[in-house]
């Protein structure tokens, strides 16, 4: 069999794999970093993007031609009352989901780090938001965020970020903000990891609005920016097209000695013998991968699950919408909202009611915004094309980032196999009473905003569970022990001496701010905790 | 709007566009000849609803070309609606772009049904909404790319 030996093998290209793989490659180490996708190309960002306009597929994305064995399923329990269906949006390939993903880099607040203690729901984090926030402002400038520091309602930054926010939009100034300002509510900027001027040798943004697919550059993807970087570094080699099928522990239980891996296109085993491994799959295969990996010692229920916390505390967050006729031209979208208001992250009664955090826009491109003219306008003879043509610059999207408390639960499914034979995960989302109070919230003042707006026509509230899939979290949580996560507060697997977890699965909690700049800020402080504890 | 992905919307209303029209294909006739000539007359249709003027009918015939092709990629749209488009082309004007309203009492049941649900298909695609919306087109970077903080008109 194929064997590779390296220092640190991390598994998962992702933003976070990536960026832990960058900060390492300083350390002289050897690094492996590993992903079960491919590696995609300028050609194959530009081709996606033409295709796309060819054949009016306005949802065109990167995994669309992926082998479907490789585009490996969930499953999900949605046959009981209280269960949501849910579906993952995550990619397969070097870059991960960040390869589309719109760069909405938000900070926690620092009470989401103890809603425990201070509300009575969810998990305590280990570690403070005092603690956490020298990373959030290094992941700032590690992927260049675009923002100001006006926001009325965020947690003690040290520090500015490294460009100014995009420049609100017509439909910000002349309508969102003042409709905000009359229910006492400011708009402020939207922090984003896409340029408002030249960053790091990338573009400033070129408003293309096909942000998915960035031609200029503007938007942070790790395979533009990281990737070659550690494409010319002798120590770190990058394989795609290899999928991890186990972790195996040693006699001990206390160490994992090889990760056994597959490659993709001809189901070659390879074995990969390293000093130290990292998981860095995201908020669903990091935990199966801890889960498929069980022994028969201690961690015959799964690596690090012996307080059995590994697949609890499944989180992501819910994305009500609702749509508006604003009864005259909205104005040009950027391609992103340029405002945002985290007036009820911290204007939020917690005990009772989950925070949101709200943003609104012209109509966003995926919202169905001939349907709904066409079901506004109610003439039963005629069919009037000129009202429809007039009422579509009009419609305007306001969502919400929806905070959940966790109840959600991660496993096995006990029928469905991946195409190598292993368990699926199996997915039971739950949305507690609590957890649609922040539906009610958003549903009440939607329509306040709306009114403020002189709004003439306004959709029903998308049903809650809207936009699920984006967020995964919560099932490898961090923990003082293992009755209370997966992992201790350095991401380190309890009961493992060289096992390591980086995604959203690490987060005892989420607030209702979207998780990668969070992520990213958890990748750098553990480069830093291998680096000072080096092999 | 939710889970509803742009790619699912257009599968179910298409969906339900084969669903309403299967009983009028007529089985005998020959299946090529009827697909060709539904495909000259879905191209009326979606230039007639479509909001390019007679100014911009080259766009017109761009996309409707387009709009065909996926279709008939896609499903068998055209195939089981066949019989329904050309009844709805035959009571348009000739050469009918962009119009103003339509008459829905000269329309069948299954006719208003048929249009109705390809006009929202239509004006929910991006290029449809940006044309309307006097958007420069999706993917193409800008010169003024500030062009969104300004007021539209």
């Amino acid at each position: 069999m194929e064997e590779i030996k390296t220092d640190y093998c991390i598994v998962g290209a992702g933003i976070a794999g990536i960026i832990l793989a960058s900060k390492l490659a300083s350390s002289g180490k050897k690094i492996l970093l590993l992903d079960q996708g491919p590696r995609y190309s300028e050609k194959d960002r530009s081709e996606f993007l033409q295709q796309g306009k060819m054949t009016l597929n306005d949802s065109a994305d990167y995994n669309d031609n992926l082998h479907p064995d490789l585009k490996t399923e969930t499953t999900s329990i949605s046959n009981d009352k209280n269960s949501i269906e849910w579906k993952p949006l995550r990619l397969f390939g070097v870059g991960g989901t960040a390869l589309h993903f719109n760069g909405t880099m938000m900070r926690p607040v620092k009470e989401d780090m103890r809603v425990r203690s201070l509300f009575g729901y969810g998990r305590d984090w280990p570690i403070s938001y005092s603690e956490l926030e020298p990373w959030l402002l290094k992941a700032e400038f590690e992927v260049g965020i675009a923002g100001n520091t006006d926001n009325p309602y965020a947690s003690k930054r040290s520090g500015p970020f490294p460009m100014p926010a995009h420049e609100f939009s017509h439909y910000d100034k002349k309508y969102f903000k003042p409709a905000l300002k009359k229910l006492n509510i400011v708009g402020h900027s939207y922090p984003r990891s896409v340029n408002s001027i030249s960053y790091q040798n990338r573009s400033k943004c070129l408003a293309c609005r096909a942000c998915r697919f960035c031609p200029s550059g503007a938007r942070y993807s790790p395979d533009r920016t990281h990737v070659p970087i550690l494409d010319t570094l002798d120590n770190v080699e990058i394989i795609s097209n290899v999928s991890l099928r186990k972790l195996e522990t040693n006699s001990s239980s206390n160490e994992i000695i090889a990760a056994h891996i597959v490659r993709t296109n001809d189901k070659k085993p390879l074995l990969i013998k390293s000093k130290k491994f990292i998981l860095a799959l995201g908020g669903i295969e990091t935990p199966r991968m801890l889960l498929l990996s069980a022994d028969e010692k201690l961690h015959k229920n799964g690596l690090g699950n012996m307080g059995g916390q590994l697949g609890k505390g499944f989180s992501d967050h819910s994305i009500p919408s609702y749509h508006f006729n604003l009864g005259q031209h909205a104005g040009h979208r950027l391609g992103f909202p340029t405002m945002i208001s985290d007036y009820f992250r911290v204007h939020s009664n917690r005990e009772n009611q989950p925070t949101i955090s709200i943003r609104s826009s012209p109509a966003m491109e995926s919202s169905p915004v001939g349907t709904l003219s066409f079901s506004w306008l109610k003439n039963q003879d005629t069919f009037s094309f000129r009202q429809v043509r007039e009422m579509i610059p009009n419609v305007v999207t306001l969502s919400a980032f929806s905070e959940l408390e966790g109840t959600g639960t991660l496993d096995l499914d006990p029928v469905k196999k991946d195409s190598f034979g292993s368990p699926l995960a199996r997915i039971n989302m739950k949305m507690s009473d609590w957890d649609i109070a922040g539906y009610e919230l958003l549903k009440e003042y939607g329509l306040k905003i709306a009114d403020a707006m002189g709004a003439e026509n306004i959709s029903n509230l998308s049903p809650p569970g809207s936009g699920f899939g984006y967020h995964p979290s919560g099932t490898t949580a961090m923990g003082n022990n293992p009755d209370e996560g997966v992992c201790d507060n350095n991401l380190k697997i309890f009961g493992l001496d060289n096992l390591y977890v980086v995604s959203n699965s690490v987060f005892p909690h989420m607030g209702s701010n979207p998780p990668t700049l969070t992520i990213v800020a958890l990748a750098l402080r553990l480069a830093k905790h291998l680096e000072s504890n080096s092999i | 709007m939710g889970k509803i992905t742009r790619r699912e919307f257009n599968l179910l209303t298409t969906k339900v566009i084969a669903s309403i029209t299967l009983y009028q294909f007529i089985g005998c006739t020959d299946e090529v000849k009827l697909i060709s000539k539904g495909e000259e007359n879905l191209k009326k249709l979606v230039i007639a609803f479509g909001p390019w003027p007679m100014i911009d009918r080259s766009i017109a015939e761009d996309f409707a070309n387009r709009f065909i092709e996926v279709s008939h990629l896609s499903q068998n749209y055209l195939k089981k609606s066949v019989e329904l488009v050309n009844n709805i082309a035959n009571k348009l004007p000739k050469n009918a772009i962009a119009l103003e309203s339509l008459d829905l009492r000269k329309f069948s049941f299954e006719e208003n049904e048929f249009i109705l649900t390809l006009c929202k298909q239509l004006y929910n695609l991006v290029e449809v909404r940006y044309y309307i919306s006097k958007m420069p087109q999706f993917g193409e970077c800008q010169v003024d790319a500030l062009f969104y903080t300004k007021s539209p008109s």
